[in-house]
């Protein structure tokens, strides 16, 4: 399900052209057997889309939502006292397939030093992560919460709502079931007009943005600290857009059908302090984490709780990928987010020297995101906190690199997104609303003209599918 | 969030369709520009009219002609004054970009290869080891001559490119704009080539000179899209009665990297062979004199060029050709 491609909205036109013509042929009114059909055309929807993206990932997410459906009913059924018990159980087995795929060749081979060759080649289902988290969040709030177990059918379009399933947001039970369960197909010019602008920002950030600059990055030598802050900046302005150009039009896709999604970026490099570029960046995701692992650890009101933030960031870490790299870039964040807890209280930098601290540890985490070996990586990481790796022959050879046409293009692109993320800025310092002004009418215009004229005729692939 | 909720009259999503009808005008607008004014691919166009006047000139005064094509390699490398005043052989050098892909390049010489005639092939190893998909300028200048079927529907048995792919690819795109806008903000001329450097025989040389790395490497093998375009290419000749045969193009080569480099090309046209007759050139591609080239590994300077142009005559008065088994025995002896 991959938004920037045309073979996807191809796709949706044509499963929502059938829809039309049944709804047609068979004179279905929405109001009929409590939107029975509309319930189970979305759903079929949903599922014929995500066959079409891939028939592996398919069959992981019916046993995944399936499983978690089943096994949640039959703990229902135990003793009250005793369902919350059940959870031990469940919930690993909700979480099998994301662990046996993602992790077992670096826990086995990586870090045991196994040499299992059938593992090395093991592919992760497309959104795994995304839609294991969701289930177990389901079961935790159905038990915790004591809420029935939904129709079947509401709970297939709640597990399986296309715009989200493959790279969420990671909607949780009391946003999206219950619009699930008042779903209809209905003709809202206003919806349809809120979700183009939301399709078309998410577009702009992808196909115009992230797939540009795509292109200019690559493996920077690990001796040179310029290029290597270079290599940070692409990658982390690369990824934020991709990210959240696939998020935006996630949501845009939901509004279109008349389902509101989280919005799960908030302009996050507008963040003048760790803590809120968390509250900024993969929101959904960090809520997960702070429901289901922070608070059950005891959260911030303990003595211990830096230990919970940083065991919570080194999950988080984990989670986007089985390597020692995401362990650190979650052990980065996890440190920079204690001392911001333990140094903001006592001292208040004015909002642009935060900002720039904020920035300037963000981006020289996203190092140990990209870089996946870890001796080039810690190489790199010294490379960063030498002084003579700023001299004039690494100067040098940064300028050479880039005094070419490729140095007018990746100049030009890094204008436009700066003009951009001051745009994100003046939504969030005037409005209080993300991506204000770059939501309006006149400014979406620009925006798709911009897309259309300079998107690149490669397409890159989205980087969160990959974890 | 904006409400969605919001009481509203309207019937049809007004914005929504705005925003459509923008993508639609950009892409138009965009259209428009690439086919009709971008300096990439009307350089090329204002090349190719260059060089269709040669070759109708040759035809006219000559008769049979050999017409010869590749990348960017033989627009600097074989020059037809030359060969015309030197040898009386009458040879159209329709060599255009590399950029523009191994299929445009085949599809835009048939036009001007009529029955009795010969036909090179120069294309550079790299294009015949890669995917064979008609890359963006490519296809950009199918549409600027009118022929947007060398990529729609080729004459070769080759996957078609969709019309919404073709269609799609006809913007100018970052790369093209960005650079552009810097020239213009430096002053700096927009293209390296101009018409200037073409003498009519459709032959350039560039007075650019630039520290030349190489050689210029290449996949392995033949790629299943290559194999294809060479076969049909061969039957297309045969049925319009066309001798054809491949010709190597010379690389720069450092002495230290000669070695693995002539292994790599005599694996190469021993590939070649198998579908084409190749040309006998003892260089077998890897020249070592830097001199020799001007701005890339591929572009011969005006004298190497004159080697080149005559060693190419003599393999052609000859029809000098390569036979696998001393493709072999050279193999052998590296």
């Amino acid at each position: 399900m991959n938004f920037a491609e045309a073979r996807f909205w191809g796709l949706l036109l044509a499963g929502l052209g059938i829809i039309a013509l049944l709804r047609f042929l068979l004179r279905y009114r929405s109001t009929a057997n409590n939107g029975r059909f509309d319930k189970l055309a979305l759903s079929g929807l949903g599922l014929g889309l995500l066959l079409c993206t891939s028939p592996a990932t398919f069959l992981i997410f019916l046993v995944v939502a399936i499983g978690s459906y089943v096994g949640l009913q039959w703990v229902l059924q135990q003793a009250e006292g005793r369902q919350k018990h059940y959870l031990y159980v469940l919930i690993p087995l909700q979480l099998l397939p994301l662990l046996y795929y993602k992790y077992a060749n670096f826990a086995v081979n990586g870090v045991l030093g196994l040499d299992v060759s059938t593992l090395r080649n093991l592919v992760i289902p497309v959104g795994v992560s995304f839609y294991s988290f969701q289930k177990v969040a389901f079961v935790v709030d159905t038990l915790v919460f004591r809420q029935p177990l939904p129709h079947w059918l509401d709970y297939m379009n709640f597990a399986g709502f296309f715009p989200q399933i493959v790279a969420g947001p990671i909607e949780r039970r009391g946003d999206l079931l219950p619009q699930m369960e008042q779903f209809r197909f209905r003709w809202s010019p206003a919806n349809l007009n809120e979700g183009a602008t939301w399709i078309a920002l998410g577009l702009f950030f992808k196909l115009c943005l992230a797939n540009n600059l795509a292109a200019y990055f690559d493996g920077a030598p690990a001796d040179n600290a310029w290029m290597i802050w270079m290599n940070n900046l692409v990658f982390g302005l690369r990824i934020y857009y991709d990210f959240a150009g696939y998020s935006l039009v996630a949501v845009g896709l939901g509004l279109c059908l008349g389902v509101r999604l989280t919005l799960n970026f908030r302009s996050p490099y507008c963040a003048t302090s760790s803590m809120e570029f968390w509250r900024r960046w993969h929101i959904t995701l960090s809520q997960w984490f702070r429901d289901y692992l922070y608070i059950p650890l005891g959260g911030g009101r303990v003595r211990w709780w830096a230990f919970n933030l940083a065991l919570v960031f080194v999950v988080s870490g984990i989670w986007h990928g089985a390597g020692w790299n995401f362990l650190i870039w979650g052990a980065l964040h996890g440190v920079a987010l204690i001392i911001n807890r333990l140094l903001g209280r006592r001292f208040r930098l004015p909002a642009f020297p935060a900002w720039g601290l904020t920035m300037l540890t963000c981006f020289c985490a996203w190092l140990c995101f990209y870089e996946t070996q870890t001796v080039t990586l810690i190489l790199k990481m010294k490379t960063l906190f030498t002084p003579a790796a700023y001299g004039p022959a690494a100067w040098q050879a940064f300028q050479a690199k880039y005094n070419d046409a490729g140095g007018f293009v990746l100049g030009g692109l890094l204008a436009l997104t700066g003009v951009v993320l001051a745009l994100e800025w003046l939504s969030i310092a005037r409005r209080d609303t993300p991506y204000y002004f770059l939501r309006r009418p006149v400014m979406l215009g620009l925006l798709i003209a911009l897309t259309v004229i300079l998107a690149p005729e490669k397409d890159n692939g989205f980087i969160y599918f990959a974890f | 969030m904006d409400s969605s909720t919001s009481p509203s009259k309207a019937r049809l999503p007004a914005l929504a369709l705005k925003l459509l009808l923008v993508a639609l005008t950009a892409w138009l607008a965009g259209a428009f520009y690439t086919v009709e004014f971008s300096p990439d691919v009307l350089g090329h166009v204002r090349e190719a009219r260059l060089k269709a006047r040669w070759a109708e000139k040759m035809s006219c005064e000559h008769g049979a002609k050999t017409v010869v094509y590749g990348g960017s390699s033989c627009t600097f490398s074989i020059d037809g004054r030359r060969l015309l005043d030197q040898f009386q052989l009458p040879v159209v050098n329709y060599g255009f970009g590399a950029d523009l892909g191994a299929l445009v390049l085949t599809e835009a010489v048939l036009d001007q290869v009529h029955p009795g005639d010969t036909l090179i092939v120069a294309l550079e190893p790299g294009l015949l080891t890669g995917p064979l998909d008609p890359p963006g300028l490519g296809i950009k200048f199918a549409f600027a001559e009118q022929h947007p079927g060398w990529v729609t529907h080729p004459a070769f048995s080759l996957p078609a490119q969709g019309w919404f792919h073709a269609l799609a690819a006809l913007r100018p795109g970052s790369y093209h704009t960005f650079t552009l806008l810097g020239k213009i903000a430096l002053r700096q001329p927009l293209m390296r080539y101009s018409m200037d450097d073409f003498n009519p025989s459709g032959y350039a040389q560039t007075p650019v000179r630039l520290v030349i790395k190489g050689p210029p490497g290449h996949g392995p093998e033949l790629s299943a899209g290559a194999r294809m375009l060479l076969q049909d290419l061969q039957v297309w000749c045969r049925q319009r009665r066309v001798r054809i045969a491949y010709s190597l193009p010379w690389a720069y080569t450092p002495p230290a990297a000669k070695a693995a480099f002539l292994k790599s090309n005599l694996d190469f046209l021993r590939q070649v062979n198998q579908i084409l007759p190749v040309l006998k050139d003892p260089l077998l591609g890897a020249d070592t004199v830097a001199e020799h080239y001007s701005d890339t590994a591929w572009h011969l300077t005006a004298a190497a060029a004159v080697l080149r142009t005559d060693d190419f005559a003599l393999q052609l008065k000859n029809w000098n050709l390569w036979t696998d088994a001393e493709l072999r025995r050279v193999q052998s002896q590296l």
